[in-house]
């Protein structure tokens, strides 16, 4: 579904990327892990089409098609949904209004008709349910002074409503209680379907005990230096990056 | 067309009002010829405003007098078949109608306004309600302040009046509605509207400034208002002239102690525009909102100079200002907040934001406070900037296309203004009427 090949990428003239590859095929979870800086949100943001990064070698397929000639809302529209590391806020847009303009954004894309507002409520009302999300929050703008969870709650909520092909978490963990944490995996697992994959940006060991995925890999340095299956997130919870970095030569 | 010299142009203004007069003279009372006299006078004295004057800086009136804007508009129409639906107001129950600057009788209605309730075209209560016409009229202080107020004063070819009795709450606004039927020959509409509310009296006012259709013209319109202790104001004004038309406007409010007096001014047509907003806080206890929304592209200018003169304790004002500024387009923004001697404990904030959406549009922006009392809380802040990209990036990974999320996040930053109007038949179809000239090419 998803492949990444010797992909570099420069922010302002620094090279954050250097040489990233990744093959994700359909229905599977992979992990990315790694320390703080190491460019986790930067790959996270050039597969959601974000501007600013200058992407100097290397290319990105998804589905055949070239990823990285497609805007964000072209992405968006053929299945790629972020749930962003920082949530954005947007005064003066409702919630309701701008999920529903999403999804029957994607809908027309798809070629099936808008939902009407009761369909869309019955929808919303099922997917809100399924993280336990205060449906007040549908009526206040979006993000606008909503708490950590509540934002990283309505990430996992936006991607149920728009079920997407491929959905990248940018440590939608981070933030989050432990009942919380557990459930939006438990959101997450409800959406884990043999056609559905999911890239999983953590820091921790323990948002894998919820989402258990079918491969781990480490990013340090713009690079993947280790991938493993999923006692590869114990090992690094246990010795820390140092020993990834240590055990470099070896990959 | 050939232009002018300003002397040149001076005489025949001079000709232009002697003939006028003489027409007038024989429909109106003896003090109102003197009225215009005097105004004429005055205006002779100081003539149009130039861009030497701090401020009239962005605003160059010289196509005014160097095309020689008639100011005996013509109007010849029927009546009834310019009755269009969507120009608004004109199905608003109580309605003064203007046509190019003269009262229309067939497209106006009283409604079931009470009697005892004044709403007149000016043109029929120069005899019957003279005593405040003419107080209104024989305050040069307050049109000899500009020129341009002097111009309408001196050639106002009809308007409002409307005087609400202490202690009566009116539910259903009032509405005036100025339509401009432009002509071959270059126009200038002058309409006049005198506002007068009682004690304790309560009334909602829309002024329409609309285009039938496109064309040239110069419209100055001027408006009084006398609000009276304790009364409750809300006064929207839409501007929507013709994307080539001249929009020149001075509104006048002065203030009674304990008066809630709110005025809003939503300017999106026109092709150069000025707004000015004058108000008097005479009382104790007066709250005092200003809020207006601008909208300009192309080579459009729009410019609106505020003033809040605090002259007594306690009272409190509010200014919020919002422009969305496209293309070529210029804005400019003066707010002038005074604070005399004698206001202790006044509560004066301003703010003005500015969304640029072109690289090459201007934003001039300037806070003016002076403030001689020591015991007051006043504060200011203007933002200019664009949209904001991370926002923008947000809608567009939901799947909302870019020209879409745009048009949102404008619309959020102007909805913030529209939102706070209270009437629904005027709020509802400008939000429609701004979605509009966002898809007319507003946003590219
Ligand atoms: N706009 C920017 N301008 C300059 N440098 C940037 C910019 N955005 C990111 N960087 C740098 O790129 C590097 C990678 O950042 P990125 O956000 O991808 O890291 P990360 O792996 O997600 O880290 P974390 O675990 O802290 O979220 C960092 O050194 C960061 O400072
Ligand atoms: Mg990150």
């Amino acid at each position: 579904m998803l492949e990444i090949k010797n992909l570099h990428a420069k922010i302002d003239n620094n090279e954050i990327l250097k040489g990233v590859n990744l093959r994700i095929n359909k229905g599977e979870v992979h992990a990315i892990m790694g320390p703080n800086g190491s460019g986790k949100s930067t790959l996270a943001n050039i597969l959601a089409g974000r501007e600013g990064y200058e992407i100097t070698e290397g290319e990105v397929f998804y589905n055949g098609e070239n990823l990285l000639e497609l805007s964000p809302e072209e992405r968006a529209w053929r299945g790629i949904f972020l749930a962003f590391q920082y949530p954005i806020e947007i005064p003066g847009v409702s919630n309701t209004y701008f999920l529903k303009t999403a999804l029957n954004s994607i809908r027309k894309y798809r070629e099936e008709p808008p939902l009407d507002a009761l369909d869309f409520l019955a929808l919303v009302k099922e997917k809100a349910r399924l993280v336990e999300l205060d449906q007040t929050l549908m009526n206040r703008p979006v993000n606008d002074g909503f708490s950590g969870g509540e934002k990283k709650r309505n990430e996992i909520f936006q991607m149920a409503v728009l079920s997407p092909q491929l959905g990248i978490l940018d440590e939608t963990d981070s933030g989050l209680d432990i009942d919380a944490l557990r459930i939006v995996a438990n959101g997450v697992n409800a959406l884990r379907s043999p056609e559905r994959s999911f890239i999983v940006v953590t820091h921790y060991q323990r948002l894998l005990n919820y989402i258990v995925p079918d491969y781990v890999h480490v990013l340090v340095d713009g690079r993947i230096v280790m991938s493993g299956e999923k006692d590869l997130a114990f090992q690094l919870e246990e010795k820390g990056y140092s020993w990834v970095e240590n055990q470099d030569a070896l990959v | 067309m050939a232009t002018m010299q300003k002397e040149e142009y001076m005489d025949r203004l001079r000709s232009q009002f002697d003939s006028y007069l003489s027409e007038k003279e024989e429909m109106e009372p003896e003090w109102m010829s003197q009225v215009r006299q005097r105004a004429m006078y005055a205006f002779e004295g100081q003539g149009f405003p130039t861009t030497r004057m701090e401020d009239w800086r962005y605003f160059n009136l010289s196509s005014l007098w160097q095309h020689s804007y008639s100011f005996q508009p013509i109007v010849n129409f029927n009546e009834l078949a310019v009755k269009r639906n969507d120009i608004m107001g004109m199905n608003s129950a109580c309605r003064l109608v203007f046509v190019n600057g003269r009262f229309s009788r067939e497209l106006s209605s009283r409604g079931t306004m009470p009697r005892n309730l004044t709403v007149l075209p000016l043109s029929e209560a120069y005899t019957s309600h003279k005593e405040r016409i003419s107080s209104f009229l024989h305050n040069e202080a307050v049109w000899g302040e500009n020129s341009l107020r002097s111009l309408n004063t001196a050639f106002m070819q009809d308007g409002a009046l409307i005087s609400i009795p202490d202690g009566m709450i009116v539910e259903e606004p009032i509405w005036l509605v100025f339509m401009a039927i432009p002509a071959e020959k270059l126009e200038t509409y002058q309409p006049r509207v005198l506002v007068e509310v009682g004690e304790n009296s309560q009334m909602t006012l829309i002024e329409s400034h609309m285009a039938y259709k496109n064309g040239e013209y110069w419209s100055n319109p001027m408006v009084q208002m006398h609000a009276k202790q304790g009364a409750v104001i809300d006064h929207c004004k839409v501007q929507m002239e013709s994307p080539h038309a001249t929009h020149t406007s001075h509104y006048h409010a002065l203030l009674e102690r304990d008066v809630h007096f709110t005025a809003t001014s939503l300017s999106f047509g026109g092709g150069m525009v000025r707004n000015d907003i004058q108000t008097e806080l005479k009382g104790q206890g007066i709250e005092c909102t200003l809020n207006g929304l601008y909208m300009a592209d192309e080579r459009r200018l729009v410019d609106h100079h505020t003033s809040i003169d605090h002259q007594m304790p306690r009272c409190v004002s509010h200014e919020l200002y919002k422009g969305i500024i496209n293309g070529h387009a210029t804005a400019v923004f003066n707010g002038k907040v005074c604070v005399r001697e004698d206001a202790q404990k006044t509560d004066a904030k301003q703010t003005n934001q500015n969304l640029l959406l072109s690289a090459d549009a201007t934003v001039n922006t300037k806070p003016q406070l002076e403030i001689f009392a020591d015991d007051v809380r006043c504060t200011h802040g203007a933002t200019v900037g664009q949209l904001n990209e991370d926002e923008l990036f947000y809608l567009r990974s939901r799947g909302i296309s870019k020209e879409e999320g745009k048009k949102l996040l404008i619309w959020a930053f102007a909805s913030d203004i529209i939102g706070r109007i209270k009437v629904d038949a005027l709020r509802e179809p400008l939000q429609e009427r701004v979605f509009q000239q966002f898809n007319a090419g507003y946003i590219k």
